[in-house]
């Protein structure tokens, strides 16, 4: 049985290709109702990854695909797959994911292919700038995008990008002081750039509770703190004894019995 | 390759069914189990071009449908075991698992390996080579774990660790929770928020439920019945689903996990009955 010729795709450049439909099985469970396009581009699909063709046509298809349905594993994938056999630049592949960022913040695939990208590029420079304006962009108001924040550290581990971290994580705080993924993620350039000797730790716990003097009910700054007093007794750190002296005259406890 | 959320359409609405006790026509379990049986294993292995070419998660929620049904025959569940065992040894990377041949590793996929390869009994000493190491020094500063080595405590990510560590009864693996986690757990309880958060000073939602009630479960840690409230007040009125916050439309998803959120808080208040009476006991069998 012939298919009638792809509406959405160029007829000629297709003519010689038959989709192949997807196999619900017999009597199926609900049904998705899928989209005219939705069941051309990705009965396409299914043909050329069946036939195992990497050609340009190809990957136009992965990119009509990718724009139905960008949580599709298989089509990213299949996507690098055809890059690397087409011998393009994987620069410019940073920067055509890096126009679909906006629309998918959540996709775990996105972020992953960014990864792969970077990977085949051995890093790109304008890495750090991209994430900074991402997570600091009005319009999206996501600065706690978990994806953003991992791939973050990733970024900045693999390609020794530590200078400058803390500026940025003191402009997200001024941004958001709640913002538990900024905390987190001093608390990682402390670990990896330091030695977290008890000079260290009493610097970043004084640090800390000048945050938690300035919002007491900072839940975020608590867990801080008290990730920088892990292993040691609290009587340890000079700026804990000044503080815990300053509430004590402020609100004394209950004599003893 | 279908829609990649199918399966986990047919999970969240199987799954909350099931616990609900609601009664589904035999026609529905047994298109539905006909559907999946032949889709999930096609010509020998995995099948390709459903569920989004043999990824890992939609496998998890396709197989776990399934056993809300009834138990196959064995020659089925025979087949099972062997192709999904070939494709769980397909995807294994040095330490840890992947999502799929392209994909990213992450406690999910961990978790996933060993809910499946248990229930369907094949979990192998080959399956479980090199990855405890997997658990080593993997927790956060504050006692949670996140996707990878010091990445944001996130509540499910937590939830998928500590229900991998149950499954291996090396005593030596309680060294790898953190001292603080317990209050890392408790934190996440916000009573006057009315919800459980994922990840401190982020806004509740009921999902949480179930990830955070489920480590309060696996842990015996507080989990109070007044938590019960927010199932109420998540419930929509008009189609009596559940959604992420109070007003918010419903979705299958948080359906799924607020009505598991509510089988936690039901076991947790037989526990505490049953506790509360053998206690009973003990002090009267002390006045008399």
């Amino acid at each position: 049985m012939a298919a009638s010729p792809p509406i959405y795709l160029e007829a000629m450049e297709w003519d010689d290709t038959q989709p192949i439909p997807q196999d619900d099985g017999p009597d199926p469970v609900v049904l998705i109702n899928y989209s005219v396009e939705f069941v051309e581009v990705m009965g396409y699909l299914r043909a050329v990854l069946e036939k195992n063709e990497k050609s340009p046509r190809a990957l136009s298809l992965t990119e009509r695909v990718i724009g139905l349905n960008a949580a599709n594993y298989t089509v990213w994938g299949f996507r690098r797959e055809c890059i690397d056999a087409l011998g393009l630049d994987w620069a410019d592949e940073l920067l055509w994911v890096t126009e679909l960022a906006p629309d998918n913040p959540k996709n775990y695939q996105i972020w992953h292919h960014r990864r792969c990208c970077l990977k085949k590029l051995g890093g790109h420079p304008d890495e750090l700038e991209f994430l900074d304006d991402f997570l600091t962009d009005e319009d999206l108001d996501d600065g706690k995008n978990y994806h953003a924040w991992a791939h973050r550290q990733w970024v900045i581990k693999e390609y020794n990008l530590w200078e400058g971290e803390l500026a940025f994580l003191d402009r997200m705080l001024e941004l958001d002081a709640r913002n538990n993924s900024a905390y987190n993620q001093r608390f990682y350039v402390m670990k990896h750039t330091t030695d977290m000797s008890v000079a260290v730790r009493e610097r970043e716990i004084e640090w800390v509770l000048a945050q938690i003097a300035q919002i007491p009910n900072n839940d975020s700054a608590w867990a801080y703190l008290r990730g920088m007093a892990e292993g040691f007794s609290l009587s340890t750190f000079e700026p804990i004894k000044k503080a815990a002296a300053a509430l004590c005259a402020r609100d004394p406890p209950p004599p003893p019995p | 390759s279908g829609n990649q959320l199918q399966s986990w359409f047919y999970f969240w609405f199987f799954n909350a069914t099931d616990i609900n006790g609601k009664f589904l026509h035999q026609n529905i379990k047994n298109k539905t189990k006909k559907t999946l049986t032949r889709i999930i294993i096609r010509n020998g292995c995995v099948d390709k071009n459903f569920f989004s070419s043999e990824n890992l998660l939609s496998l998890y929620s396709a197989l776990f449908t399934l056993f809300c049904f009834e138990n196959f025959s064995l020659e089925i569940y025979r087949n099972f075991q062997i192709t999904i065992y070939n494709f769980l040894r397909k995807i294994k990377s040095q330490k840890t698992y992947r999502c799929s041949r392209f994909g990213e590793s992450d406690p999910r996929t961990f978790f996933c390996i060993l809910a499946i390869s248990s229930m369907l009994n094949i979990l192998t000493k080959n399956l479980k080579k090199n990855t405890p190491f997997y658990f080593q020094n993997s927790c956060n500063f504050d006692g949670g774990f996140g996707c990878e080595k010091m990445g944001e405590s996130h509540g499910a990510l937590t939830y998928c660790q500590l229900a991998s560590l149950t499954f291996f009864s090396d005593r030596k693996f309680s060294n790898h929770i953190h001292p603080n986690f317990e209050n890392w757990l408790i934190k996440k309880l916000k009573p006057f928020e009315f919800g459980i958060q994922g990840r401190l000073t982020k806004l509740p939602d009921s999902c949480y439920l179930f990830w955070i009630g489920g480590i309060s479960i696996i842990c015996c840690f507080l989990f109070p019945i007044e938590f019960l409230n927010i199932i109420l007040f998540c419930k929509e009125k008009k189609t009596q689903g559940f959604c992420d916050q109070i007003g918010k439309i419903p979705d299958l998803y948080h359906t799924c996990y607020s009505l598991c959120g509510l089988a936690f808080l039901n076991f947790t208040e037989k526990k505490l009955k049953f506790f509360k009476e053998i206690i009973l006991k003990k002090n009267k069998k002390k006045i008399f």
